[in-house]
């Protein structure tokens, strides 16, 4: 399977602290093409790699340098991913090692250990590159209709726009939002275009109950007093962030990210401040004053916008999380049906485990469940986690000290790991580079032979960080990996080890100081247990 | 220089054993023993456990008995938490039993002990394929006889082998009356096979004994369960023990056995020995196992039995102490194990639905005993609070009867030179000695590992001589 | 041609699986006729050299024991473990959770027995952790149908294996509440058996709040112990050897049970690792592993 292997400087960043040589000694021996560049963003750099595809039949890219989170959350990051895959390469093997934010700006004072782990974590996204399976996407044409939840003046600007521009609307109220809104002078006119238009419904006392699909085909069932309703939208609208009715409800059934107040958060408040982690859920941001028209009426334009860019494209194409059951594996025992929140699981009329994709969040936690290895996610599967946690284990870290193996989720670990580098940038305060760390989508992937093949590998502890409580995008990815992890510590003493080596700490995203603290007290107490009892071999 | 030998790995027992030989100064025997060379610690790997998993557990002590530890942990169990199980429960139990021992009876009898005398002289390899054979009848009636009962051990425990069906408190199914019917066939249909088998092992007892004349018949006292009026019983009841001279010497519940037997180490096995206490332990060998019981039974179940017991009698007296009529005393077993398990079955409470009791987890103590096929067998439990495992203690069929098996081989090879003892033909009665227990070694062993059945002759010091030695 | 030669070699176990063969009468005598058996626990006399076939029941427990493995391994053309100690270290590796002379000083005080015994292995090994195996057989102990099938197979040179799924597939028993989109855990408390009021003939065990270990269990039993109405206890081992059964158990069943009832009120190491502790990732306990019992 070749593979193009691309190595960001970072601008100069990275080759402070990184033997960029050293790291890529026997890279060639995994990568058809090899290529190393100030910045891997830049136009002639993205071209190069379109050659590259083209003339080395690359089916696997790994890009080294900055946060995975980059692709997700930048419009540089998605610009450069996109482009790949227009150029061939599936999306499930365009992978990137973070070897910027989790590797020399918070080793910039350990460049011999910043070196090894920059190698290790190359080597694996190689491996997940290669082990990840081709994913095919669902395309379909967006439909452009919208649900806005909350009749509140943003809505009712967001729903004005989107009628002129064409699309139909929904608009959903908790109470008889309307009314109140016919009374201000300012909103008046607004108001009354979108009542009056015939392509826009008003539905109040409305609750929402179920919800289903992606980003240009979602199906949504709101309860209200003359009964229940189920929407085909292609784009959710929640015109009322401060609402955490709606954002429980919509938390239900798709990912939504919630600040520390339980209010929806949307993925970069600066460059993407709409946009939420789910695709085709946009929230209209909440600007300071919120009695200030201007600037709802900017924030709802904003988030308008940004869902018509979704929904004004030809076809759209959503890409399934989580693979077909295996026939031979699968005997039906359930353990999946109920370990998932969003009822996406069930057993079918042959007794085997079937997923409704369209509930389907990718969550892992089924995967994890599921005693015989009968399903997998696609982005993080279990042959790679296991693998990847050998190959961190065999990294090689000076004598005497701890190597910890750190599990990350994506909500809420990994992003605060990232912001650990800022932190790192303003204080120079970083932690030990045997600090390996590990993606997972979600605390709930975290199977229990992970940790078991972690102590087993040779790593002296084991740092799972994940959301706290009510901030998993997954309801209960963290609650259901907390029951886990209690019950394998009743494992992990009947084999006489300390179940102290395994730690599980909360973290929002936001707190890279923490995330610094948090690793270096792991070090500590690891340190400490391992003076009085030894190593583990 | 003294030395000892260890004799190659006796075979056609179930597990695995060796016969060590010492050698005085002059080259003579003066010490031998069976030594048990497995261990598996199971005593400690119950700890913690839930107690009322026992029954699931230490089954896998023994696959050719499960039967007996099955139903000897559950008995300890429902003594723990103070139940009565209902009639019912009772019945099936006491089926599932014989179902087991009459199997393995069978089993014991033609294919593991029977090879030695079955065949005649060098009609066919001493061994199941010899019987297979050279007397295929016999091989079609050890196959019935098992089949009935493991069918029986299937339909009433769940599972032929490790069944699973008893449960403290009872049962966890009860049988309906189709399955009740076909297995009072099968029974009724396997008497010609048992009492055919009685009247070859009475052959056969009587030609080993005229053939190895003055060979093991060192008298020690008797240990067996007993029914009302010392009546002949295998699945519950009071302890008897019968001294030399016949006489009954001790009688006491499972729940004293600690008060009448004690355990000693061996140097040289991995089994311990058990004493009674009111003798010590140097003096305080015995026997247990069919000898024991159809010795000490005053009554049988039923005619046949009943007709077998007093022929036995007037042949060999009472008490027997001769080794080589276990077999004899095994077969009447067999036959009584038929009529009991007819009676059971025809007695229709054993249809009910009403075949347990809810039982409460909670601390105690329990003990109990039940006669498995090889002997009277302890199970002996303490759980905490929680119903968890704090100390379990077993004594197994096999283990009462160590010193025997040691007396079976010393009896051979007293006062023999090295080469007359490492002869085919006392090999051959040792192992004929041993055999004729019925030795379980995996039982005998549920403390740790194995080995095969090897003899060794050792110099005094420790050191391996000369061996004979299978694998 | 000659018929081929086929041994039957027992490890430390309880020689249940030997039963389970007998257990085929006549059609054990059948299967006689087309091998020439040359070792075998009901034989006088063992010959384990050039077999085409070695059955090896038992699992590594002493030294002795690793010794025969391998040189039955040297003898076999085909290696078959029968019985879950043979592929899985079986019941008896539950003694992996102490150092062989914390059993021993256990079991038998000071004194215990040492004169030319064989010496116990430091913990209890399935055969695939000594010799390749080529074809395993798990069950404690595996049906008789099943062993004369795997045999027949061996002795036709056929690759035979065991069926994959879960035991679920097998059992009858009902699942509701299971099926059920709900959060709600399916009892309050973990029981055991002999605690239900009554046990449900139909219904799933998990939905009686017992531990039930179908899930995490291999099928190719016939779910008898669910049929007889006692939960599964995993002899079968897990579907997949890399896949430990006992963390697995939580995996599964951590959404399904209360996580505190299943530490507290029931016996989690005994009851997820009873068969298959010696193929587990930690097959014994670490730090200071003891040597020299």
């Amino acid at each position: 399977m070749p593979l193009g292997l691309y190595v960001s400087r970072c601008s100069g960043r990275v080759d402070d602290v990184v033997d960029i040589d050293r790291v890529l000694a026997d890279a060639r021996q995994q990568a058809a093409v090899v290529r190393v560049f100030d910045d891997l963003f830049d136009a002639e750099v993205q071209d190069r790699m379109v050659r590259d595809i083209a003339d080395a039949e690359l089916d696997c890219i790994v890009l080294a340098g900055h946060s995975v989170d980059h692709y997700v959350r930048s419009l540089s990051g998605q610009q450069l991913k996109q482009r790949l895959v227009d150029a061939g390469v599936n999306p499930n093997r365009v992978v990137a090692a973070n070897i910027l934010e989790q590797v020399v700006a918070v080793h910039a004072d350990d460049p011999q250990g910043a070196t090894r782990k920059a190698k290790a974590m190359i080597d694996v996204a190689c491996l997940r590159a290669t082990v990840g399976e081709s994913v095919e996407g669902i395309e379909a044409e967006p439909r452009r209709s919208v649900l806005v939840l909350g009749a509140s003046t943003e809505g009712m600007v967001a729903a004005q726009r989107l009628l002129q521009l064409g699309y139909s609307v929904v608009i959903a109220d908790r109470g008889a939002g309307i009314a109140e809104l016919m009374k201000s002078p300012t909103i008046r006119a607004t108001v009354a275009y979108v009542a009056g238009h015939p392509s826009s419904e008003f539905l109040e006392g409305a609750k929402l109950v179920d919800g289903s699909g992606w980003l240009g085909d979602f199906a949504v069932t709101l309860q209200a007093p003359g009964g229940e309703m189920t929407y085909r939208i292609g784009g959710i609208l929640l015109a009322r962030p401060d609402v955490t009715d709606w954002i429980d409800e919509l938390r239900l059934h798709f990912k939504v990210d919630v600040d520390d107040e339980g209010r929806a958060r949307s993925i970069e408040p600066a460059t993407h401040p709409a946009e939420t982690v789910d695709p085709g859920i946009m929230v209209v941001p909440l600007r300071g004053d919120v009695e200030e028209v201007a600037r709802k009426v900017s924030a709802a334009d904003a988030a308008a916008m940004a869902l018509v860019l979704q929904l004004s494209q030809p076809r759209t194409i959503h890409y399934v999380d989580v693979s077909q059951v295996d026939e031979s594996l699968c005997g039906g025992c359930a353990s999946c049906v109920k370990t998932c929140v969003f009822g996406a699981c069930s057993i079918d009329e042959n007794g085997l485990s079937h997923v409704d994709v369209r509930r389907c969040r990718g969550c892992g936690k089924c995967v994890v469940s599921c005693p015989v290895g009968a399903r997998d996610i696609v982005n993080s599967p279990h042959d790679y986690l296991m693998e990847s946690i050998r190959t961190l284990a065999e990294v090689e870290i000076d004598h005497g000290a701890e190597k910890i193996l750190g599990f990350l989720c994506s909500g809420c670990g990994y992003p605060a790991a990232d912001g650990a580098a800022k932190h790192a940038d303003a204080t120079g305060e970083g932690y030990p580079a045997s600090f390996l760390p590990v993606r997972i989508p979600c605390g709930g992937r975290l199977d229990t032979l992970y940790v078991l093949e972690a102590f087993r590998s040779g790593f002296d502890g084991v740092a799972v960080f994940r959301c706290r409580e009510g901030h998993c995008h997954n309801l209960v990815g963290n609650l259901d990996m907390d029951r886990r992890v209690n019950l394998l510590r009743t494992v992990l003493r009947s084999r006489n080890l300390d179940d102290s080596r395994l730690r599980i700490i909360d973290i929002s995203p936001s707190e890279g100081e923490r995330f610094v603290a948090q690793v270096n007290d792991v070090f500590e107490s690891v340190g400490a247990l391992r003076k009085t009892k030894g190593g583990l071999r | 220089m003294p030395e000892v030998v260890r004799l190659p790995s006796v075979k056609r027992i179930e597990g695995h054993g060796r016969i060590s030989l010492y050698l005085d100064d002059n080259g003579r025997i003066s010490d031998a023993h069976f030594d048990i060379t497995e261990f598996r610690g199971f005593e400690k790997m119950v700890r913690d456990r839930m107690v009322w998993e026992m029954p699931l557990i230490t089954s896998r002590i023994c696959g050719v008995c499960p039967v007996s530890h099955h139903l000897g942990a559950v008995k300890a169990v429902d003594a723990l938490y103070g139940v009565e199980v209902p009639r019912a429960a009772k019945l099936l139990r006491e089926l599932l039993h014989l179902g087991g021992l009459s199997q393995d009876h069978a089993l014991h009898f033609f294919f593991l002990a029977g090879p030695d005398f079955l065949t005649g002289d060098g009609s066919g390899s001493r061994d199941i394929l010899g019987v297979i054979k050279g007397r295929p009848e016999l091989a079609a009636r050890a196959i019935r006889l098992r089949k009935t009962g493991q069918h029986i051990v299937k339909t009433v425990g769940g599972r032929a082998s490790h069944p699973v069906a008893a449960i403290p408190g009872g049962m966890s199914k009860g049988i309906t009356a189709a399955e009740r019917d076909e297995m009072l066939t099968m029974v009724r249909s396997g008497y010609e096979d048992a009492m055919s088998a009685a009247e070859l092992s009475r052959e056969s007892t009587m030609r080993l004994l005229s053939d190895n004349e003055g060979y093991g018949r060192s008298p020690m006292p008797l240990m067996a369960t007993t029914g009302p009026d010392d009546a002949f019983e295998l699945y519950d009841g009071a302890i008897a023990v019968m001294a030399e001279d016949g006489q009954i010497m001790e009688r006491f519940r499972a729940p004293e056995y600690s008060e009448h037997i004690a355990e000693r180490v061996l140097e040289y096995s991995y089994a311990k020995s058990p004493y009674l206490v009111s003798r010590g332990p140097e003096l305080g060998a015995y026997r247990v196992g069919p000898l024991a019981r159809i010795n000490i039974a005053q009554s049988m179940p039923g005619q046949r039995s009943s007709a077998l017991l007093d022929q036995f009698r007037s042949e060999l007296g009472r008490p027997v102490h001769a080794i080589l009529a276990y077999h004899w005393a095994r077969m009447i077993e067999l036959v009584a194990a038929y009529e009991r398990m007819e009676q059971l079955l025809t007695d229709d409470a054993i249809l009910s639905d009403d075949v347990r009791v809810k039982v409460e987890r909670g601390p105690g103590v329990g003990i109990a005993s039940i006669e498995a096929p090889r002997g009277t067998l302890y199970h002996h439990y303490e759980a905490d609070d929680v119903g968890r495992v704090t100390k379990a203690n077993l004594i197994v069929a096999t283990t009462h009867n160590v010193a025997s098996l040691d007396a079976a081989v010393f009896e051979a090879v007293r006062d023999a030179g090295r080469d007359q003892a490492l002869s085919d033909a006392t090999v051959r009665r040792m192992e004929l000695g041993i055999r004729a227990h019925d030795p379980c070694l995996s039982c005998a062993t549920h403390e740790i590992g194995r080995m095969p059945f090897t003899v060794e002759l050792l110099a005094s010091d420790g050191s391996v001589v000369d061996a004979r030695g299978a694998v | 041609m000659s018929k081929p030669r086929l041994a039957h070699v027992v490890l430390g176990g309880c020689e249940g699986c030997y039963v389970s063969l007998l257990d085929a009468g006549e059609g054990l005598v059948e299967f006689l006729g087309t091998v020439d058996i040359v070792a075998s626990p009901i034989l006088s006399d063992d010959d384990l050299t050039d077999c085409d076939i070695v059955l090896v029941e038992g699992a590594v427990t002493t030294e002795h024991d690793e010794q025969v493995l391998i040189a039955a391994r040297a003898a076999a053309k085909t290696l078959v473990a029968l019985g879950s100690c043979a592929v899985l270290g079986g019941i008896g590796g539950l003694r992996n959770l102490y150092t062989s002379r914390e059993v021993l000083s256990d079991v038998y005080g000071e004194h215990r027995p040492g004169d030319g015994l064989p010496a116990l292995t430091s913990r209890v090994k399935a055969c695939s952790d000594v010799v390749e195996v080529d074809i395993s057989i798990p069950g404690c102990a595996p049906e008789t149908e099943t062993i004369m099938a795997a045999l027949t197979a061996a002795v036709e040179g056929r690759e035979w294996s065991m069926p994959r799924r879960n035991m679920c597939d097998q059992c009858e028993r009902e699942k509701h509440a299971l099926l059920e989109h709900t959060s709600e855990f399916l009892s309050d408390a973990v029981y055991g058996l002999m605690e239900l009021d009554e046990i449900d003939p139909k219904l799933c065990f998990l939905e009686q709040g017992v531990l039930c270990m179908g899930p995490m269990t291999r099928e190719g039993c016939g779910a008898r112990c669910t049929a007889a109405g006692v939960p599964c206890r995993g002899c079968q081992g897990p579907s997949r050897l890399e896949f430990e059964q006992g963390g697995k158990m939580i995996d599964a069943l951590a959404a399904v049970l209360p996580a505190g009832a299943i530490m507290f009120l029931d016996d989690l190491v005994g009851t997820g690792y009873r068969f298959s502790l010696p193929v587990s990732m930690f097959p014994t306990i670490v730090d200071g592993g003891d040597e020299d019992a």
